[in-house]
């Protein structure tokens, strides 16, 4: 859900969902949800560290917004090596006088053919 | 009524007489071949209603004698050599034919005088009109025109061309190959009603079994060989060989003189299995030939794999049995005997180490361990019996017993099979445990003790439960003895409530408890001791040494509890502040890198 909102939405919107979902669990249902997060999955360095769903949540997020900010970044570095060049250079009176040349020789045809 | 019967008589005739014409071109009476065989002095073949026996060979083996029984009775004496008398024939109905005479044995064919069904259907009746044909294979049979001497048909194919007028009921054979046959010709709708007919073939399916799944060694294995014949003619001078991996088969040789369509012969082998330490598999193969009325030849083959048990066998035999009123013995109402029964089926003594297994709870009768050495003479059988009695009721199963011996330096042993039969035993059990809710305690802590009385037997008891208190800890409420009835498979439960004083390991004393059934039969046990730790309190110490101690004897024991709770239970804001700190710490470190290049890049362009 997040990288879908991240690719056709926003980068923004990304953010608010990856954010806001684990705090709207909390505020909701505190008790599942805090007893969820604790819930304990294996031990490492012989017991001495215990991994969590809290802990997996915090991977989560790491990877999600590395790779929003990254994607964010990344975008504006593109965009602005882009601007910069200069050589595409787009004249949209050009383009209206070719789509009304099209227009014409389109409804030329349809009256011939009737 | 007179005309009516006679026209009934005349078409049932007419019925008939196609049907009994058709019968009979489908048979020939021909020399059948019954079989080859190779005959030594005094050896017979047996054919069906005649008997060709060999009764003398000269010295120089030029010529031999052989005589011909029918019925079982001599008939007539032939001489026959392999040169210029090798053919003899008997009232034209058997033929001998030598084909190889030495001093030891005569090769020969026999082949009989009969008639036989040898051509088979190959088109059903049917209807041609002039200018029409019909196909059989290779063969095309042609009705070029109907006239009134008959039908000029034509019959080619395979390199034979035959045209001829045909009545009613004539036929046209090629020998070995092909036969058309006129059944009916109807001048009316000028329809001529052809059959074609070839040569019959017999078939052979085999069919092995044995009267059991598996032998043992001293059992005589009885091996059934069933020969179908799934073809449309005879099978002549069937021969069945028989072989087996190890062991003796008694009749390697079998024949029998002919097998009709669809008719299935059954031959009956006994074969001896082998003497082996050891369970394995022999292996039986069976090759059966025949041959038809032209003597070719036919064969098919079987093979069957059969398990032979080892030649020791070993199995046991368990009787439960109700003990006498006065026997007390453990508190049981029963007790087993078992019996061992071992056989010997090897042609030679040998010693054996019979051990069986009993379960924990079982004591055998007047032994110290469950081991026999016997010594067991060829051919024999002895039983070893003992009686064992349970040491408390239950459900019970039995273990298996073994056999071992040594043979040619190897040791070898057979089991029982294993028994899943299930024996209750009755009698009087009642257990006891005793378990403490929290053992870890803190000086003035309190614990809830539990101690579990369970009916384990099958009748009510009363029981006296006795228990103590270690003087390191003092009773709170509940009491230490209990007094009642529990009914089978029931517990009781009771519990008291004990106060740390001292710090240390303690060990709670064992719980005891006395039971009694309506038989007035007794028993006794013992629970567990489980340990208790009562620790060091050392944070309430380090608290007390730190602020007043007026102060902190003012607080009530209910506000320091709750103190803790709200210490320790992380609440729903506290929950959401640390995973929104956690979210803004992660995005903030991540974000160092990608925030540190867009500065940089943004300061380089500018």
């Amino acid at each position: 859900m997040v990288l879908f909102a991240l690719i056709n939405i926003s980068s923004r919107l990304a953010m608010l969902i990856l954010f806001f979902i684990p705090l709207f669990a909390t505020l909701i249902l505190p008790g599942t949800s805090t007893g969820f997060l604790a819930y304990q999955h294996f031990l490492l360095a012989n017991g001495l560290v215990p991994v969590n769903n809290f802990h997996i949540l915090l991977m989560v997020w790491s990877t999600l917004i590395g790779i929003i900010l990254y994607t964010e970044f990344l975008t504006w570095y593109l965009a602005k090596g882009k601007k910069n060049s200069g050589d595409v250079k787009i004249d949209l009176a050009d383009i209206h006088s070719t789509l009304r040349a099209a227009i014409a020789v389109m409804k030329d045809k349809i009256a011939k053919r009737n | 009524m007179a005309t009516r019967t006679l026209v009934f008589f005349i078409l049932l005739l007419s019925f008939l007489a196609p049907a009994a014409n058709a019968y009979d071109i489908q048979n020939e009476d021909i020399w059948i071949f019954q079989g080859a065989y190779q005959l030594e002095i005094g050896g017979r073949a047996e054919l069906e209603g005649f008997t060709v026996k060999l009764h003398d060979i000269k010295d120089d083996g030029s010529s031999a004698t052989i005589l011909i029984y029918r019925n079982r009775v001599f008939k007539e004496a032939f001489l026959i050599d392999d040169d210029a008398n090798n053919v003899q024939t008997y009232e034209k109905e058997l033929k001998v034919t030598a084909s190889e005479v030495n001093a030891t044995s005569v090769s020969m064919e026999i082949h009989k005088q009969q008639t036989e069904r040898v051509w088979i259907t190959s088109t059903k009746k049917t209807a041609v009109k002039e200018g029409k044909q019909i196909e059989d294979g290779e063969y095309i049979v042609k009705l070029k025109e109907l006239t009134e001497e008959g039908a000029l048909i034509s019959v080619e194919g395979n390199g034979n061309s035959i045209e001829d007028t045909y009545k009613m009921a004539e036929y046209e054979k090629i020998p070995d190959e092909f036969m058309m046959n006129i059944v009916y010709i109807n001048k009316n709708t000028e329809e001529v009603f052809i059959e074609t007919l070839r040569p019959g073939e017999p078939g052979m399916s085999v069919f092995v079994k044995t009267d059991k799944e598996e032998y043992y060694p001293n059992e005589k294995i009885e091996y059934q060989f069933s020969l179908s014949n799934t073809g449309t003619v005879p099978l002549h001078g069937l021969i069945l060989s028989t072989s087996t991996s190890e062991g003796s088969v008694e009749d390697t040789v079998l024949q029998h003189p002919s097998l009709d369509p669809t008719k299935v012969k059954k031959f009956v082998v006994d074969i001896v299995p082998p003497s082996s330490p050891v369970a394995k598999n022999i292996t039986i193969r069976s090759e059966i030939k025949g041959y038809d009325y032209k003597a070719n030849e036919y064969s098919n083959s079987s093979i069957l794999e059969l398990p032979i048990k080892p030649y020791i066998s070993i199995e046991k035999d368990v009787e439960m049995l109700k003990k006498s009123a006065i026997d007390t013995e453990f508190g049981t109402d029963e007790y087993f005997l078992v019996s061992l029964t071992v056989k010997n089926m090897a042609g030679s003594q040998t010693a054996l180490t019979i051990t069986d297994e009993l379960n924990d709870s079982f004591i055998p009768d007047n032994m110290e361990k469950l081991e026999w050495g016997i010594l067991m003479e060829p051919a024999s059988e002895k039983t070893i019996t003992y009686h064992v009695k349970p040491t408390v009721p239950g459900n019970f199963t039995f273990g298996t017993a073994t056999a071992q011996w040594n043979y040619k330096g190897d040791t070898y042993r057979v089991s029982t099979g294993l028994d899943n039969e299930v024996y209750q035993v009755h009698g009087l059990k009642a257990t006891v445990e005793k378990s403490i809710v929290s053992n870890y305690l803190y000086p003035g802590d309190r614990t809830e003790v539990i101690v579990k009385v369970t009916n384990t037997g099958d009748r009510q008891i009363e029981v006296s439960l006795s228990d103590e208190i270690s003087p390191e800890l003092e009773l709170v409420s509940g009491g230490t003895s209990w007094r009642g009835n529990i009914a089978p498979g029931r517990s009781e439960e009771i519990t008291y409530v004990i106060q740390a004083q001292k710090i240390g390991d303690f060990y709670l004393p064992e719980a005891h408890i006395e039971f009694t059934d309506e038989d007035d039969k007794r028993g006794t046990s013992d629970s567990g001791t489980p340990v208790i730790y009562v620790d060091n309190a050392l944070p309430v110490v380090e608290y007390e040494e730190y602020i007043d101690a007026e102060e902190y004897h003012y607080e009530d024991e209910g506000i320091i509890e709750e103190n803790d709770a709200e210490m320790t239970e992380l609440t729903r804001s506290g929950a959401v502040w640390f995973l929104t700190y956690s979210f803004v710490c992660i995005l903030l470190l991540i974000a160092i890198v990608p925030t540190g290049a867009y500065l940089y890049i943004n300061r380089k362009i500018q």
